[in-house]
């Protein structure tokens, strides 16, 4: 993984099925350092299933996905571990644990050994710093609501440390300053040299902090630019249902509107 | 580590004090310091290997039902529930009978009986979950679900199976049949071999004690944090079953250990694999050596099977753990 990548993910003539049910086909698609792209589309078109692909997690059903220059196929779970992170939609823990003690487990693949060092344990402090939950590190992982239980799976991404940050709908439990608070750490995590794919149902979050949209509709998507993507006939075509663009601050917001 | 060690130390001290009670006290009373030495070598020369044995079957059972445990995410799991005693059962009572049939010493085809009756079930088992072990589940639930499932239903033939030999045993032999298959302790000629698999499974479990750590949160949690998931379900799933199969031809099947010992232990030192997994040993181990303990002395002279005792006693531990654990 030395020699130097432009991108740090790229789809080549990607297509995904699940089941017998095609959900892409043909995508070509990149992401470098420094941008942040949010997946949007309706409910079943395919976000999850390509976050989950181009985490290795399920198969590609055709063409390739290349992590920082390599075949993705090729790299051992650990050495994708090292490359990119994924925060699963749901995280369902059957057995307590101190929260501290799930966010180290981020640092696996890179002490690699019995024990985690002081270091990984610093880092894993600072991670729940960031997401905001340092005071709960002692608390315990089944006693969380879902929306902390969520940035703890955040914070131990962060523990992770990749270059390439997938998240499955990161804002769908938190409340609305949290939601914010999320949006800008993607930001800052992009604007560090990373790349972050995130999914997601709010677009005027999407078009307000991602850099990049990608846009999934049936037969169709739409990649590019955060502001040439957000536009009232790309998602209406997409969502199905009307747009009206309102500006208020300075800001564009999207109000959705029934169909007709 | 040094949170582990008190809690170590005192489960080997429980362990070696087990030991020692069961190899001085038996079914004939205590031994005293006035004995002869013709029947304090004698005595000792039968209780030894009873408590050791006793000791080994314990804990291959609960190592087993603690990696059980993980691997179906599922506290309620223990080492029979995929079906590995039914078949090593089953295994053992076909050779017995195949043995009485063509008069050959019984003692000698239960342990192999049971073994292949294991390997068998193993067999049938990956052979039948062979697609869901290939793939990665991303619902948590869904392949444990598959291979829990398959388990049951292999268990379910098995125990049909076991239902069929006892059935068209003669009357004579079916008194022993029965009686191995509520647990029996008295045979110590596989000690070795146990105590060979038994260390080989305590290296290869804290080797990959962090790795388990991760599975028992999820398989898709545990591959994208860099653990080889396939691969390492495959691998509990034979040490669990070499345990199990060890424990089940030495023994027979002795229930509640393998559930009862690894669960306990999570409510009290918590579910850090790297200690629970040594931890589960060693409080298997002394748990069904003080269990045979008893077993041999509350209403001596009489034996009593040590399955009834490990499960008389194991049902009120458990009820009470569980109730503190909510409080």
């Amino acid at each position: 993984m030395s020699a130097p990548a432009s991108f740090i993910l790229q789809a080549q003539q990607v297509s995904l099925q699940v089941g017998s049910r095609i959900l892409l086909e043909g995508l070509d698609w990149q992401v470098r350092p420094g941008e942040f792209w949010c997946v949007l589309g309706r409910n079943g078109i395919g976000k999850s299933t390509l976050l989950h692909a181009a985490a290795g997690l399920q198969p590609t059903h055709a063409g390739q996905w290349q992590l920082l220059g390599q075949p993705l196929q090729g790299l051992s779970p650990a050495e994708m571990a090292r490359h990119r992170g994924l925060l699963l939609q749901q995280q369902h823990d059957a057995f307590s644990m101190p929260v501290i003690e799930a966010v180290l487990a981020g640092r696996f693949v890179h002490h690699g050994g019995w024990q985690a060092t002081a270091e990984d344990e610093d880092l894993s402090l600072e991670s729940l710093e960031r997401v905001g939950l340092s005071s709960l590190a002692a608390a315990d992982l089944l006693q969380l609501s879902g929306g902390e239980r969520q940035r703890v799976g955040l914070a131990t991404l962060l523990a992770q440390d990749p270059d390439l940050y997938l998240l499955d709908e990161p804002t769908s439990h938190q409340d609305v300053a949290a939601q914010l608070q999320l949006m800008t750490l993607l930001c800052e995590l992009a604007a560090g040299g990373k790349g972050v794919v995130a999914s997601c149902h709010d677009i005027n979050l999407a078009s307000r902090f991602a850099t990049h949209v990608l846009l999934l509709a049936e037969g169709r998507r739409w990649a590019g630019p955060a502001q040439e993507i957000c536009r009232p006939a790309a998602l209406e075509a997409a969502f199905g249902c009307r747009f009206v663009q309102v500006e208020t601050d300075g800001m564009l917001q999207f109000l959705p509107l029934p169909p007709g | 580590m040094r949170r582990f060690l008190p809690v170590l130390c005192t489960l080997l001290l429980l362990s070696l004090l087990s030991l020692t009670a069961a190899a001085l006290c038996g079914s004939t009373g205590c031994l005293r310091p006035s004995a002869s030495a013709d029947s304090v070598s004698l005595l000792l020369s039968l209780r030894v290997p009873r408590a050791l044995t006793a000791f080994a079957v314990g804990a291959a059972l609960a190592l087993s039902g603690a990696l059980m445990q993980v691997l179906l995410r599922n506290p309620l799991a223990d080492p029979y529930v995929l079906g590995l005693s039914g078949g090593s059962a089953a295994g053992a009572l076909l050779a017995m009978l195949a043995a009485l049939h063509l008069g050959w010493p019984v003692q000698l085809a239960t342990a192999p009986g049971a073994l292949l009756g294991a390997a068998v079930a193993m067999l049938l088992l990956f052979g039948l979950v062979r697609q869901s072990l290939r793939h990665l589940a991303i619902s948590p639930l869904l392949s444990s679900q598959r291979l829990l499932l398959t388990g049951v239903m292999l268990a379910a033939g098995f125990g049909a199976l076991i239902s069929l030999a006892l059935s068209v045993a003669p009357d004579a032999q079916l008194r022993g049949m029965v009686f191995w298959l509520i647990g029996d302790l008295d045979d110590a000629r596989l000690l070795p071999v146990t105590a060979a698999v038994l260390i080989l499974a305590l290296l290869w479990a804290l080797r990959y004690a962090p790795a388990l750590n991760l599975l028992a949160r999820g398989d898709a949690f545990a591959q994208l944090l860099g653990v080889p998931v396939l691969w390492l379900r495959v691998m509990v799933l034979c040490t669990a079953a070499a345990c199990t199969a060890m424990a089940v031809a030495m023994a027979g099947t002795i229930g509640f250990v393998g559930l009862v010992v690894p669960h306990g232990l999570r409510l009290l030192i918590g579910n850090d694999q790297r200690l629970l997994l040594p931890g589960a040993m060693l409080g298997g181990g002394a748990a069904l050596t003080l269990a045979d303990l008893l077993a041999r002395t509350v209403v001596a002279p009489v034996q009593l099977p040590v399955g009834v005792i490990t499960a008389l006693i194991g049902v009120p531990c458990f009820l009470w753990l569980l109730a503190r654990g909510r409080s």
